[in-house]
């Protein structure tokens, strides 16, 4: 019934994912499964672009800190980008921006990836 | 004793008896007095009784009503032998010890005659039982009918022979025996069980048949013309001897029936034999339908029984998932060869064209006469389940015989059935996976009743109303309230995240954590921090929990509140609405010092009618048919509207207009709802 993919693709050695859909309980499993198969293949630098998001439940948000630790054991990160500002309250609520980064334009969490010091 | 007399003195045998003495009587005042006649009759009529007596008794100690017929002839045929060992021996030892039975003197010499006569009765009687067992093996119409008046004809036939002496009465004799005679060979026709028997069985059948015949000519043979033998028992009661000999006629007819049947059925026998495996087969199968779960279970004795209805040396099945095609539950034959033999068929037949059963030699290609050994033919028969191939049976044969037009029948009917158990098995363990599932919600259901307070704290200083509404899937909601003291109560709300079980289980710990922890902390942010700790040994990394939790002091009128991720709570202050929502990261999403500095505890004054509404997601994402939320805005305008409104109240119309906005979609996530109003507070310490 509900609708959702999760698409990989690389763009300057960084991983993107993007959301598309609602992200629940049911829908999860399937984002879980792209975040396992980048880490199987060894790619820890990961930034998801929320752009074509319209709806995430709290099984949604379990999959980035299911992952989350094993990424940054591996010197890899999850970053979070273009969230619509319902999606963006969520994360919000929570309290992810202390765990996360998180920015507008995707662009930006790939230059934060090349130069870390910056 | 009493129970054989009942059992011998049954009505139809009275019956028989009563007719008999009529007839005779009939005869008797008939054809005029003789003195030597009654007292003969009544020995007759004395004889027939012991015979129905040894019938009775010999009925209950063989108890053979249960026996096949074929171990019925079997002992039948090994009787008959003793006894004649027995007759044919008797004459040679009786010259040997000098005593001679046709003109008896001594006592040991009359006694010999009775006993003679009394196993002479015996054997009858045994042959009798015997005949009337297989006479009422296959059930016929009337059958019981035919033989009672077969037995009736057989009496007035025996006993009627006490007229012999009488010349122009021999009629009467004879026109019974006629009557019996082709009662038998009427209830010699058409002898059906032979039809169930496997082929073995009616080979066997038709050596003891003909040993039965043997026999029995035999010991007729001894009645008829042994002067000696046939002498003692005329003496002693001509009704009991000819009783004898029509019975021993009895058998031979039936027994050459019998044989004659039997070859007649020789020739198909092979057919019915596999005919029989085949229903039995399917028979076994339709039961095993209903009762396996396990795919490989099923598998395997779907290849046993394909063996035997094809007559096949080998079988396995392929099932397909996706382009992959699995193999299951080989007989008789290796992976190795059974993947060659299948490569082998799908690449003269693609899969996707073998919609009926397929029939290929494979003798004829070289190459992959190697591989398969020597499997000379193969037969494939699909498993359709909804008009579409899910898989395929594989049987092969190594001999000669190439299947034909039947074999292929068979096999495809067994392979719908083993389809139909397939879908069947496939069907079952859904629906048991569905029904653990809903037991498993059920507890879930029962544990988060127990879990939330059944009472709502009560205070002059406060009124408070709870509403709960449970989503099917349990949402994990949870609140509760602490009595610390007469003037400080604590409050908590909370929503795990996941569903049924694992949810209510995580309440149920949060419900223990909280309340000892309320005994030993007095400041809410300590609180959360040790429960983020204590969570972190059962929460799994994807699962977290939001949570408000606050203290109200009456004393001073003041409430510390303190967020863990979870939702804003709503404060109605000097008619205005606002949102509260202290930083907090929620619990378990993080375990170090992060999640301790991000907690921050805000103090609030309370006036008299402030209220403090507390809720969880399920609230504000509550959906309608389009999937638009219900959202934060339309709480806060029912909320406000109804402000000056019992607790209670406030509440109703909240639920009111959540289940109107959301009338037409289904509940997915727990609803909780709590409104707090302060009262007598006047704002002055």
């Amino acid at each position: 019934m509900s609708e959702f993919s999760a698409n990989a693709s690389e763009r300057l050695d960084v991983q993107v994912i993007n959301l598309n859909g609602y992200l629940d309980a049911h829908t999860a499993p399937q984002l879980e499964s792209t975040f396992s198969e980048l880490i199987g293949s060894n790619k820890y630098k990961i930034v998801v672009n929320f752009q074509e998001l319209k709806y995430i439940s709290s099984a949604g948000l379990g999959v980035f800190m299911a992952f989350i630790e094993k990424i940054r054991d591996n010197k890899g990160d999850i970053k979070l980008v273009e969230m619509k500002p319902n999606v963006f309250n969520i994360f919000d609520l929570l309290g992810f921006p202390l765990l996360y980064e998180i920015y507008e334009k995707e662009s930006d969490a790939i230059n934060r990836f090349q130069n870390p010091k910056e | 004793m009493f129970e054989l007399s009942n059992d011998i003195i049954n009505r139809i045998r009275i019956q028989f008896l009563v007719l008999g003495l009529v007839g005779i009587l009939f005869l008797f005042l008939t054809f005029g007095f003789d003195p030597d006649f009654f007292p003969k009759l009544l020995i007759e009529l004395f004889v027939t009784l012991t015979l129905f007596f040894i019938i009775a008794n010999l009925s209950i100690i063989l108890d053979i009503k249960k026996k096949a017929p074929l171990s019925l002839i079997n002992n039948f045929v090994i009787l008959l032998g003793i006894w004649l060992a027995f007759a044919f021996t008797l004459n040679p030892m009786l010259e040997l010890v000098n005593v001679n039975l046709s003109k008896p003197e001594s006592w040991i010499e009359y006694s010999i005659i009775y006993f003679l006569n009394f196993i002479s009765l015996i054997s009858s009687a045994y042959i009798f039982i015997i005949l009337k067992n297989l006479f009422f093996q296959g059930k016929r119409k009337n059958g019981k009918k035919y033989f009672n008046a077969f037995v009736l004809f057989l009496l007035l036939a025996a006993l009627a022979s006490i007229l012999d002496q009488y010349e122009n009465l021999s009629f009467v004799k004879m026109v019974f025996t006629a009557n019996a005679i082709l009662l038998m060979i009427y209830s010699s026709a058409n002898i059906s069980w032979i039809a169930f028997l496997t082929k073995a069985q009616k080979k066997n059948l038709l050596l003891l048949s003909v040993a039965v015949i043997v026999f029995i000519s035999l010991n007729l043979g001894a009645f008829l013309y042994s002067d000696n033998y046939s002498e003692i028992l005329n003496n002693f009661s001509s009704s009991s001897q000819y009783f004898a000999i029509l019975i021993n006629i009895y058998a031979i007819i039936y027994f050459t029936f019998l044989l004659v049947t039997t070859l007649f059925h020789l020739p198909t026998a092979e057919a019915i034999d596999r005919k029989t495996i085949e229903i039995s087969s399917l028979q076994y199968f339709s039961k095993l339908i209903n009762q396996v779960l396990n795919f490989n279970e099923l598998a395997e004795t779907t290849t046993e029984l394909a063996l035997k209805i094809s007559n096949s040396n080998s079988a396995w099945i392929i099932m397909i998932e996706g382009d992959k095609k699995n193999f299951f539950a080989p007989q008789n034959i290796t992976l190795t060869n059974a993947n060659k033999i299948s490569d082998f068929v799908f690449s003269i037949k693609p899969e996707e064209t073998i919609k009926e059963i397929f029939l290929t030699e494979l003798s004829n290609s070289t190459n992959q006469k190697q591989a398969t050994e020597n499997f000379q033919s193969v037969a494939v028969a699909p498993f359709k389940m909804h008009n579409k191939i899910v898989g395929f049976l594989f049987v092969a044969r190594n001999h000669d015989l190439p299947f034909d037009e039947e074999d292929k029948n068979s096999i495809q009917t067994f392979s719908d059935y083993a389809t139909i158990s397939f879908e069947n098995s496939k069907l079952l363990s859904e629906k048991i996976e569905i029904e653990r599932l809903e037991r498993e919600l059920a507890v879930a259901r029962e544990m988060q009743k127990k879990i939330l307070p059944n009472k709502l704290p009560q205070n002059n200083n406060f009124e408070v109303s709870a509403v709960f509404i449970p989503a099917y899937e349990v949402g994990g909601d949870y609140y509760d309230f602490f009595e610390l003291s007469k003037n400080r109560l604590a409050f908590v709300i909370a929503d795990a995240s996941g569903k049924g079980i694992s949810a209510a289980f995580i309440m149920a710990e949060l419900r223990g954590i909280f309340q000892s922890l309320v005994a030993y902390f007095e400041s809410p942010k300590e609180i959360l921090m040790k429960t983020n700790l204590l969570l972190q040994r059962s929460l799994e990394r994807k699962n977290f929990v939001t949570a408000i939790f606050g203290i109200i002091d009456f004393n001073n009128n003041t409430v510390l509140i303190t967020r863990a991720g979870h939702t804003q709570a709503l404060l109605i202050n000097n008619d205005e609405i606002h949102e509260l929502k202290p930083k907090g990261i929620g619990l378990g999403l993080n375990f170090t010092s992060l999640f301790d500095d991000s907690i921050e505890e805000i103090k609030l004054k309370m006036n008299d009618e402030n209220i403090l509404v507390l809720f969880t997601d399920g609230v504000t994402e509550a959906k309608n048919k389009v999937n638009e939320e219900y959202g934060i805005e339309s709480l806060k305008k029912i909320i406000y509207e109804n402000r000056n409104e019992e607790v209670d109240f406030i509440n109703q119309k909240i639920v009111e207009s959540i289940s109107e906005f959301s009338k037409d979609s289904c509940q997915h996530d727990d609803i909780t709802l709590l409104v707090i109003k302060f009262k007598k507070i006047n704002g002055v310490n």
